[in-house]
């Protein structure tokens, strides 16, 4: 009986309408159920469990602005120095990011980032804000900065003198992480008579989240670590069972009016290789 | 030579397929990791796979609502795998 089972489960057959049980739609549909169950079960133990969960990192403010100066420096753009005050704005940004659980440059009652500036009395005429999160290294933030257009030209805006960035971990949407905030200004007495004028205030534009991978170091548990397990998980059993249905099925010969597994097979194959080589961390 | 030639166009709408599925894929991983820009690219990964199989199966002459069904679920299931990973 059991046995029977699981025949008719993993090996196509008359009994099975020569399809294995595991890939028919019902089975499918089940298991998309069944990760979407455990996506969801995994955020909202992340949510209660703050303390088990979490990543750690390696990223430090000096190295995000150091690695900015480079940048700059390599492009013959003048080298930008740390102001505690755009420091302490930062650190009140990804302050509040965490308080209020949202990831933009704008939080859900309508505060823009030049809010911080003003708390923290910092006159400007060019302002700038960048956003990371989920990274494990200061290298990776710059570089998908740098890779992104809207950030690169924040990065390498000439206008700006100054920067100031914090680095702070705390639960965002559900997942303990370390968030990368860095601000960039000109100081509205730094250049004489433009005071007020003129003000440019640029945020870069693309928004986006983004959880867990590969370059995380993990602590006890990474619940994107987890999603990423279970979905090679799933997506070996799944090219398993198609490559066992289409040797017995092309080895029999049988006609079916099915979906074509080399087809499968290749979509499937082209998941998992985006699954294993996918590097985590957003911008914003 | 004959049935070389039937092989070979035989796999002709394969290669098409994995090299389609090849180029979404580097799209996903190579642009920058806004999460705007990646639901995009696996939209553009699973709509081409979908495209194909309707095509590769009306090509044929047996395209059935049931057969574009098991690639429908099976796409859905790639892009949510996908999508949990971006966040």
């Amino acid at each position: 009986m059991i046995w029977q089972f699981f025949i008719d489960f993993f090996i196509p057959n008359q009994k099975n309408d020569y399809r294995a049980k595991m890939l028919q739609p019902p089975f499918l549909i089940g298991l998309f159920f069944l990760f979407f169950l455990t996506k969801s079960s995994l955020s909202l133990f992340a949510l209660n469990q703050p303390a088990v969960l979490g990543y750690s990192s390696q990223i430090t403010p000096e190295q995000i602005i150091e690695l900015t100066n480079q940048e700059r420096q390599e492009n013959n753009l003048s080298l930008l120095s740390i102001n505690s005050l755009l420091s302490e704005a930062a650190r009140q940004k990804a302050a509040d990011m965490f308080a209020f659980n949202y990831w933009a440059h704008t939080s859900p009652s309508g505060r823009d980032p030049w809010a911080f500036f003003k708390i923290v009395d910092y006159d400007y005429v060019y302002a700038g804000e960048n956003l990371a999160r989920d990274f494990s290294s200061s290298e990776a933030v710059v570089t998908a900065w740098m890779d992104s257009p809207s950030h690169e030209k924040n990065i390498l805006d000439e206008n700006y003198q100054e920067i100031g960035v914090a680095v702070v971990n705390g639960t965002l949407e559900g997942m303990k992480t370390t968030l990368v905030v860095q601000l960039f200004g000109s100081p509205a007495q730094g250049i004489a008579g433009t005071k007020n004028a003129n003000i440019q205030e640029i945020t870069s534009t693309a928004e986006s989240v983004g959880v867990s991978g590969k370059e995380i170091a993990s602590l006890p548990i990474n619940p994107g670590q987890i999603i990423r397990y279970l979905g090679i998980f799933i997506l070996g059993i799944l090219l398993g069972g198609l490559i066992v249905d289409k040797l017995i099925i092309e080895k029999k010969r049988i006609a079916r009016l099915r979906s074509d597994n080399t087809a499968q097979i290749g979509f499937l194959a082209v998941i998992l290789l985006i699954v294993l080589l996918f590097k985590s961390g957003a911008i914003l | 030579m004959i049935m070389k030639q039937e092989k070979t166009k035989q796999a002709c709408p394969y290669i098409i397929l994995m090299i389609a599925l090849l180029l979404a894929g580097a799209l996903f991983l190579l642009i920058p990791p806004l999460q705007d820009k990646q639901r995009a690219a696996i939209l553009v990964l699973v709509g081409v796979y979908v495209f194909w199989s309707i095509w590769y199966h009306f090509y044929r002459g047996d395209l059935d609502i049931k057969v574009i069904l098991e690639y429908i679920i099976m796409a859905v299931l790639g892009a949510y795998l996908l999508l949990a990973l971006v966040g």
